[in-house]
């Protein structure tokens, strides 16, 4: 295995614990030669680049994708997000100054798959039920009738909001056992009002899904979407996030 | 409905018009059919875009791809929302024939 060579940009793929096997056939973002580098206690996956920018493309998300799928086949990788271009100088500076919180969780996550469920909740029917009485409110001035619309949508919102917590919990209770660590977002003002990753080891894979599977029969008012393993993206950042203005978490 | 999308994502398939859509055009030129049907590829396909641009080691500054870019994501999972339904709709109307007849 190589030194890092500096001032060379690179597109990192993960960081993980060991060097592992990868196919010589494997080609990364463009179709560039997977590489594996020291960086500091680590192993960067990565690919040497020449150009400016990563172009997002369906077949350059996918090949980064099957990169770090690869890897997971032999061990546990810290995923980066698509689309990092990095000095060789970048990545050591970023592996020294988080080292150890990167060998932390690569501890946390070792043995590990994310698997993701998204739950759509259709509650038009219910939505239209709260909105306000349009001929009270033709009954009262333009400033009550304001008024009694941003009561009607707070309360609608306060409802909405209590129910998918409510949903959330019942999907928290029904993994409980099965997963390691769980990241579960709520979003009350959309369809698609749950957005949860567990982080469930191999051993734990079988009964995970054996699980799940009987989520539609015990919620039939619910739309679930399964998938995985996936690598841990989802659990890659918690403490490391670069939070930005631009609303990505 | 239980859309269950297991093992790898998709990687052979013919390029689906609708999916080139939401990776190469802007917000205002993305037109979705409302009588189309996703497939479990392209839903596998959406999946994907939501972990590989949307979580992950982040090194600070060095991210290339555009605000934009993360907001045509956020539709892909609007428009899988959206299909969802379709489908379910779909399999109600089945299932009502079928017991009628």
């Amino acid at each position: 295995m190589k030194s890092v060579v500096f001032d060379k940009k690179f597109y990192p793929y993960c960081l993980v614990g060991q060097t592992v096997g990868l196919s010589e056939l494997l080609r990364g973002v463009d179709g560039r030669e997977v590489l594996q580098r020291e960086v500091g206690t680590l192993t960067a996956v990565l690919s040497e680049w020449d150009d400016k920018k990563v172009e997002l493309t369906r077949e350059n998300v996918l090949r980064h994708d099957a990169v770090v799928r690869q890897v997971l086949e032999e061990a546990t990788p810290l995923p980066f997000r698509f689309g990092h271009l990095v000095t060789a100088h970048q990545l050591e500076s970023y592996v020294e100054s988080k080292s150890e919180t990167l060998q932390s969780k690569l501890q946390h996550l070792h043995n590990c798959v994310e698997m993701s469920v998204k739950i759509i909740w259709n509650r038009e029917a219910e939505l239209a039920s709260q909105t306000p009485e349009t001929e009270a409110m033709q009954k009262v001035g333009r400033g009550a009738a304001f008024l009694m619309s941003k009561q009607a949508e707070f309360q609608a919102e306060q409802s909405s909001s209590s129910e998918v917590a409510a949903i959330a919990s019942w999907l928290k209770s029904r993994t409980s056992g099965l997963v390691r660590d769980e990241l579960v977002v709520l979003r009350p003002a959309e369809k698609l009002v749950v957005s949860a990753s567990f982080l469930v080891e191999r051993s734990s894979l079988a009964a995970y899904k054996n699980r799940t599977a009987l989520f539609d029969e015990e919620r039939s008012d619910l739309h679930f979407l399964t998938s995985g393993p996936w690598p841990p993206y989802s659990f890659s950042n918690n403490e490391l996030e670069f939070k930005t203005h631009l609303g990505v978490s | 409905m239980n859309l269950l999308v297991h093992g790898p994502p998709i990687t052979s398939r013919a390029i689906n018009k609708r999916l080139v859509a939401i990776m190469s055009s802007p917000f205002d030129q993305i037109t979705i059919d409302g009588e189309s049907n996703f497939e479990e590829s392209d839903i596998s396909l959406l999946e994907t875009l939501d972990h590989v641009l949307n979580r992950g080691l982040v090194i600070a500054g060095e991210i290339t791809i555009s605000v934009a870019d993360i907001d045509l994501i956020f539709i892909g999972l609007n428009v899988l929302v959206s299909s969802v339904e379709k489908a379910n709709e779909v399999l109600r109307e089945r299932d009502r024939l079928t017991s009628e007849g």
